[in-house]
């Protein structure tokens, strides 16, 4: 119990020990039903629960940031390099948001041969995209691709 | 689609070295994990790297994932060890001064809430409101900071965050009442209480 918890009537502290669960629906039955009987003849006390929604409800609305698009091609070049692969073959979907299909393997890049571009990417890794819908039409992804393969 | 398959499925397809699955699921998670990770490190490019690597630590356990199990849960235990170990070996702060205004990276990457039609008093009041509620959380101690964001942020149960943080579940909902409070003592001029 806080200090500014301590300075308050019984009934007003307990009520407050539990606020932060009652506002995520945690709180179990027994005290559940106390505070909401409190609550409505305690003014102050819902006053803080309000202020507590407010702070939850704030945290809830920040901007939560993305990772670079670079992070998931050197991630992939990782995994692939990982797997002994010498080639790698890639299809991304129309948007860039998702890889439709990927297959990597060790020797000689299968048939069908790129029809947009090949890049190296992971040292000793090769590259080919058969089918790359973005290429061309996504100029940040393939200049991404590029800085990245070098 | 793979969008609509659960995270577990995806899992099980990783585990039967499906690299697409796990593209789909690390593109699912990205932004839950680098965002939980530079409230973390409080640097981005690190972050990013963090990112990186928590995933290809999920990669490399592929096979010792419990299948059933929450995979978020999961993911999010990996991250953090990712990260504290990283703050271990750089002895960094785990309390950071936000910068202000554009200089800070999180604050180009989306676009302000539709505040269109709302009282311009009142938007005023909520950016500030958010500003110093910001600066407060990453004053906030690290044991404290990241169950507000696994909880506020990222929307887990209480269950999952105890699994993440690995502390039984009184302590996740004492450290997340105490964390609260310290928010709201932070911004108590602008929620109107004393």
């Amino acid at each position: 119990m806080s200090d500014a918890q301590a300075s308050l009537p019984a009934e007003c502290a307990s009520a407050r020990a539990g606020l932060s669960e009652w506002l995520d629906g945690e709180l179990s039955a027994r005290p559940r039903a106390a505070l909401e009987r409190h609550l409505p003849g305690c003014p102050a006390c819902r006053k803080e629960a309000a202020a507590l929604q407010v702070v939850t409800h704030t945290v809830r609305r920040m901007p939560r940031p993305e990772p670079g698009e670079t992070v998931r091609w050197r991630l992939l070049g990782q995994v692939w390099a990982e797997a002994g692969s010498t080639w790698a073959q890639v299809q991304i979907s129309e948007s860039g948001s998702e890889c439709v299909r990927v297959e990597w393997g060790p020797g000689d890049a299968p048939s069908p041969q790129p029809t947009r571009g090949s890049a190296p990417t992971a040292p000793g890794l090769r590259v080919v995209t058969s089918v790359w819908q973005g290429w061309g039409g996504d100029a940040m992804r393939c200049d991404e691709w590029t800085a990245l393969t070098g | 689609m793979r969008d609509d398959l659960p995270d577990e499925v995806l899992m099980d397809q990783v585990a039967r070295e499906d690299a697409a699955a796990f593209d789909a699921l690390f593109v699912r998670h990205r932004r839950g994990v680098f965002h939980y990770t530079l409230r973390m490190v409080s640097e981005h490019a690190l972050a990013e790297d963090l990112t990186q690597e928590a995933f290809l630590r999920v990669w490399r356990a592929r096979h010792s994932y419990r299948i059933g199990a929450s995979f978020r849960a999961w993911l999010f235990t990996i991250a953090r060890r990712v990260a504290l170990d990283e703050l271990r070996k750089r002895r960094l702060p785990t309390v950071r001064l936000s910068p202000d205004g554009d200089t800070d990276p999180r604050a180009a990457c989306e676009p302000p809430a539709d505040r269109s039609g709302a009282d311009p008093v009142d938007a005023v009041v909520a950016r500030e409101l958010e500003r110093v509620i910001d600066v407060a959380l990453d004053r906030l101690p690290e044991p404290l900071r990241e169950v507000v964001i696994l909880r506020d942020a990222e929307g887990m149960s209480y269950e999952e965050m105890a699994q993440v943080v690995g502390c039984p579940l009184g302590t996740i909902k004492s450290r997340l009442s105490a964390a609260r409070a310290r928010l709201r003592d932070a911004a108590a001029a602008w929620l109107d209480i004393p």
